[in-house]
């Protein structure tokens, strides 16, 4: 037994340093692109590399987006990092859900590759186009209590941090909804509505914010990118660009708002 | 969550007690308190759960604390929370949940006591009203300096006895129509509601007998159990918790760390998971408590988070009875269908269960008693139960009873006397009739009333052994727990569950058997083995079913320390098969040269002319596919197919494998243990491969020779190299067979091999 204890921790040192993947618990190789998480588990991932919709950011055809005489839309483009394919909804699950607060961070990195691809697309047409602020779709106050952290928020401060750009809250939620991962698509959209709004220190608080551009940039409209966890319908998103499309009214400077998530169900 | 914190003085000593409901709390101390200058301070009306259960532990005494007003009470508590607040500050938030503004000092108005009080009262009222002529002359004098320094501090006493009266009585006005999540709204100062009060906290405290859980799940047990308390729960805890039917804690929560690290290394407390027993290494920002730094456990994610804050609601603890010694071993033979040596294992057993606790602890202290490799924290569990457990002392433990030495029956030679006994091994080789021998046991508990837990590691051996406990004890109240069993809320007098499940009690048994005390999970996993140890009573018994007991154990057996039974004889009464050794090459190299050795392909020949059932085990799933597709070349007309843990046709597979329309099975460890399938011959492959450790190949050896039709099946151990591990398995076998020899258990020779 003490032979044990002594043993044990020069062994440790003596081996190479492997560590449990986060997603499949063994201990094999890892990736070298994300960290935290194994070869194996890096090559599963459903990235969308090309959006066939160029709208909402679906990697197949898009029915939706075709749509007419639907609600109107107060965003520009959606582009989400993965297709939520059945491994990531288990990922996406034992964070939000189970609270596994590990999985921040990989869901963070992930967002991050898809920011730099969305950033890529869009210097193409306009070598000066940048994101301004960065906000996220907030969660009501039950739910915040239930679980203790807004998956969204966490997910935007992080995608902040490593896109230098600041992040800003401008957006409350006003009525407490039912899990919207129980309903279906057409009582979605409909809750969705009305249940967020602005707020006169948000209102401020993007003034801020423009004042304190470059100056070559001051013609050019002011871009937030929402971010959020899943694209499923796009009325949460419509909702909150809504609302934010009304501030700029009131602040007289033309708006741009983009959605990013995490995954494009 | 949040809860509230105060101060009491009682009986003239100052205590910090949480609170989840300070209406409560005041009815309660103004009915319990005989102290005259009983007081209240509310220190903070939201802080987060875990600090104020560490507050509560503070031994509080500063001389001067009677006249203390809010200012000093607030620089106590921010003095208390010292290293709370510095953590947060690492985490860049300076969120302070103590502020002035909600914090009050209350006088309680004792009821035994009323009279005197009032005099005290209305006395007080009469000086300060002579102070407010005074002051009000003074201040028509327009003066205020000087010596009205005094005067001043009257008038902030009075201002704040003032404040904090309004304040209750806010309190109470509010909280009529809506208290709060979770809160019974209603005036608790009516008489009615104060009785429907008092029969929901004695529902909630007999509900919650036994169990250890956290809030939500509470919330699940009252919506079956007592829906009417759904919702509202928390004012009839805080009744419960108060009168001490129920104890209060969190999911996790620091614990010093006891034998490892150097003495100044153990002040250090490191936070730890009350339920599982892990360390809780995940600290993150928290909305529900207002923690920058809310510490969460992420071994035990699969059950619901437990964090910092999250409230942990046990049950208060039972003593535990003791089983009946159930008479003579032929008695137990008659009722129970037993064989000679399964009685006198029985009988061992059950005189072991009628022996008083001694030492009183089921929570061994010693390094050396630790079970399997783990290490018991014995603080944990301490701080939150209300009993006194004293420890079992490590020299009794040492020496055993030199009478078991000398003089020995025949029979009892291999039934040592126990010593110091909270555990008890049942060592029974495979096929030796465990489940019915461990039946006398849960009858003398259950016929003393008392409970009894069988825990299992795998829910499909739960699934089994449910049907047979259920025959065996048609008047008792099974209860059959697993991950998605519907029956998880309800209690009976026998339980059944897997091992993960026991998480949810705490010392709710009076006995404990864990079956196959060395199969996956149990044996690595140390938080099943904390869960465990917690769900069994303090002076409660634990029972091991093994087959092959983990080294640990089997040391302490032959030592002494360890109270233990063998049963080295099948049910049947013949031997165990003697593994023979088979030179062979590895399976890879067969599958690369696509050949089956001469020898090998002989073995399997014979035996399935002979009319057996063929198990052939390989160490790796991806072996199985090619090896099948290779048998089948070699030994047309039969039917020959392959199964793994990842295969979705097992268990059909293993059925039509029992009725033999497939002859050979190709499989790995998956099928090691419990499976009975008459008439059949095992080979193991790769004998010498690390996936194979002695217990393993025990309990493959163990799948042959277990009808009474065929009691002499072969078992073939094929490898490159012989192993240590292969030959302690051999070594052990005929080592079983010795025994069961000479305690002449065999009704026939033994055939020696």
């Amino acid at each position: 037994m003490i032979w044990q204890r002594i043993l044990d921790p020069l062994h440790r040192l003596l081996a190479p340093p492997v560590a449990n993947c986060l997603t499949c618990g063994r201990m094999s190789d890892r990736s070298t692109q994300i960290h935290g998480i194994c070869r194996d588990c890096y090559n599963e991932i459903p990235w969308i590399r090309q959006p066939r919709c160029s709208t909402c950011g679906r990697h197949i055809g898009c029915p939706d987006c075709t749509r007419t005489g639907g609600h109107e839309r107060f965003f520009i483009c959606n582009r989400s990092a993965v297709a939520y394919s059945p491994v990531m909804r288990e990922w996406l699950g034992q964070y939000k859900y189970r609270g596994n607060e590990r999985y921040s961070e990989l869901l963070i990195m992930m967002l991050g590759q898809a920011y730099a691809v969305m950033r890529n697309e869009h210097r193409h047409a306009d070598l000066q186009w940048t994101i301004d602020v960065i906000t996220c779709v907030p969660v009501s106050s039950i739910r915040l209590q239930e679980r203790g952290f807004n998956q969204a928020e966490v997910l935007a401060i992080g995608v902040a941090g490593l896109s230098q750009i600041p992040f800003r809250r401008l957006i409350i939620r006003e009525r407490h909804t039912d899990k919207q991962s129980l309903k279906n698509r057409s009582d979605r959209i409909r809750d969705m509505m009305n249940t967020f709004e602005g707020d006169p220190d948000i209102i401020d608080s993007i003034g801020n914010i423009l004042e304190s551009r470059h100056r070559s940039r001051v013609n050019s409209p002011f871009r937030i990118l929402v971010i959020d966890d899943i694209y499923t319908t796009g009325s949460t998103i419509n909702s909150c660009a809504r609302v934010l499309w009304g501030t700029g009214e009131v602040l007289g400077h033309p708006m741009e708002i983009y959605s990013l998530t995490w995954a494009r169900s | 969550m949040k809860s509230t914190v105060y101060v009491i003085r009682n009986a003239g000593i100052w205590e910090i007690r949480i609170s989840l409901d300070i209406r409560v709390d005041l009815l309660w101390w103004a009915k319990v308190s005989s102290d005259p200058l009983c007081r209240m301070v509310l220190l903070a009306k939201d802080i987060p759960l875990g600090w104020a259960l560490k507050m509560e532990q503070w031994d509080v005494q500063v001389r001067g604390m009677d006249s203390w007003n809010v200012h000093q009470w607030k620089q106590y508590a921010i003095g208390a929370l010292q290293e709370e607040l510095a953590e947060e500050a690492k985490f860049n938030s300076n969120r302070s949940c103590i502020s002035e503004k909600s914090m009050w000092i209350w006088q309680v108005k004792g009821e035994s006591n009323v009279t005197r009080c009032l005099d005290v009262h209305s006395q007080t009222k009469m000086v300060q009203e002579q102070r407010n002529m005074e002051l009000g002359s003074s201040m028509v004098a327009g003066e205020l300096r000087g010596n009205s320094m005094k005067g001043r501090e009257r008038i902030e006493q009075v201002n704040e006895q003032r404040l904090s009266e309004e304040k209750v009585q806010a309190l109470w006005d509010s909280s009529g129509k809506d208290a709060g999540r979770g809160r019974k709204a209603g005036d608790l100062r009516q008489g009615g509601v104060m009785q429907a009060l008092i029969s929901e906290a004695n529902e909630l405290a007999r509900v919650l007998q036994g169990r250890s859980l956290l809030a939500a799940e509470v919330d699940g047990l009252l919506a079956e159990a007592a829906p009417s308390l759904a919702g509202t729960w928390f004012t009839a805890a805080q009744l419960a918790y108060l009168q001490g039917q129920l104890v209060l804690g969190a999911g996790v929560a620091p614990a010093a760390s006891p034998d490892r690290g150097a003495s100044w290394q153990r002040g250090r407390k490191i936070p730890r998971c009350r339920r599982c027993g892990s360390v809780a290494l995940g600290r993150t920002a928290c909305a529900t408590c207002g923690s920058a730094a809310c510490a969460y456990c992420e071994a035990c994610l699969a059950m619901g988070r437990s964090r910092a804050c999250t409230l942990l609601l046990r049950g208060a603890a039972q003593p535990a009875v003791r089983g009946t010694a159930g008479g003579s071993p032929t008695e137990a033979m008659g009722r129970w269908g037993l064989s000679a040596a399964q009685s006198a294992a029985a009988g061992a057993a059950l005189r072991f269960l009628a022996k008083p606790p001694a030492g009183g602890g089921a929570m061994p202290m010693h390094a050396s008693q630790s079970r399997g490799g783990v290490q018991q924290k014995a603080g944990a569990s301490e701080t939150l139960s209300t009993s006194n457990v004293s420890r079992p002392s490590p020299s009794s433990s040492f020496f055993p009873n030199t009478w078991a030495y000398l003089g020995r029956v025949r029979r009892n030679r291999y039934v040592s006397v126990p010593s110091t006994p909270d555990r008890f091994l049942l060592w029974a080789v495979t096929g030796a009739g465990k489940t019915e021998m461990i039946f006398p046991l849960l009858a003398s508990i259950l016929e003393a009333r008392g409970r009894v837990l069988v825990a299992t590691p795998r829910k499909d051996v739960v699934l089994e052994l449910a049907p047979r406990l259920a025959r065996a004890f048609p008047d008792e109240r099974i209860v059959t727990l697993y991950g998605g069993s519907e029956e998880r809320w309800r209690s009976g007098t026998m339980t059944l569950t897997t091992t993960h499940q026991l998480m949810r009690f705490y010392q709710n048994f009076d006995l404990v058997i864990i079956d196959e005390i060395d199969a996956f999970p149990f044996h690595n996993d140390p938080m099943l083995a904390y869960a465990a140890q917690n769900a069994c009573k303090p002076d409660g018994k634990f029972v091991y079913l093994s087959a092959t007991p983990p080294h640990q154990l089997q040391r302490e057996a032959s030592r002494g320390i360890l109270p233990h039974a063998k049963v080295p004889v099948r049910f049947h009464g013949h031997p165990l098969p003697v593994p023979s050794r088979l030179d062979m090459k590895s399976v890879a190299h067969c599958l690369q040269q696509r050949r089956i050795p001469l020898k090998l392909l002989h073995n399997l020949e014979r035996s399935i002319k002979r009319g057996a059932q063929l198990f052939v085990f390989v160490s790796r799933i991806r072996h199985i596919e090619p090896f099948v597709v290779l048998l089948r070349h070699y030994i047309p007309g039969i039917r020959i197919e392959g199964t793994s843990s990842v295969d979705p046709k097992r268990s059909e597979k293993v059925v039509a494998f029992r009725d033999t329309q497939i002859r050979l099975l190709i499989t790995t460890t998956i099928l090691e243990r419990g499976v009975t399938v008459p008439r059949s011959d095992v080979f193991i492959l790769d004998a010498d491969s690390g996936l194979f450790d002695e217990a393993s190949l025990i309990q493959m050896a163990g799948r042959a020779g277990r009808s009474k039709d065929d009691p002499a099946g072969n078992v073939f151990l094929a490898s490159a190299h012989w192993t240590s591990s292969q030959k302690g398995a051999i070594s052990q076998i005929k080592k079983m067979n010795r025994i069961a020899q000479k305690g002449g258990y065999l009704t026939r020779d033994p055939m020696n091999r």
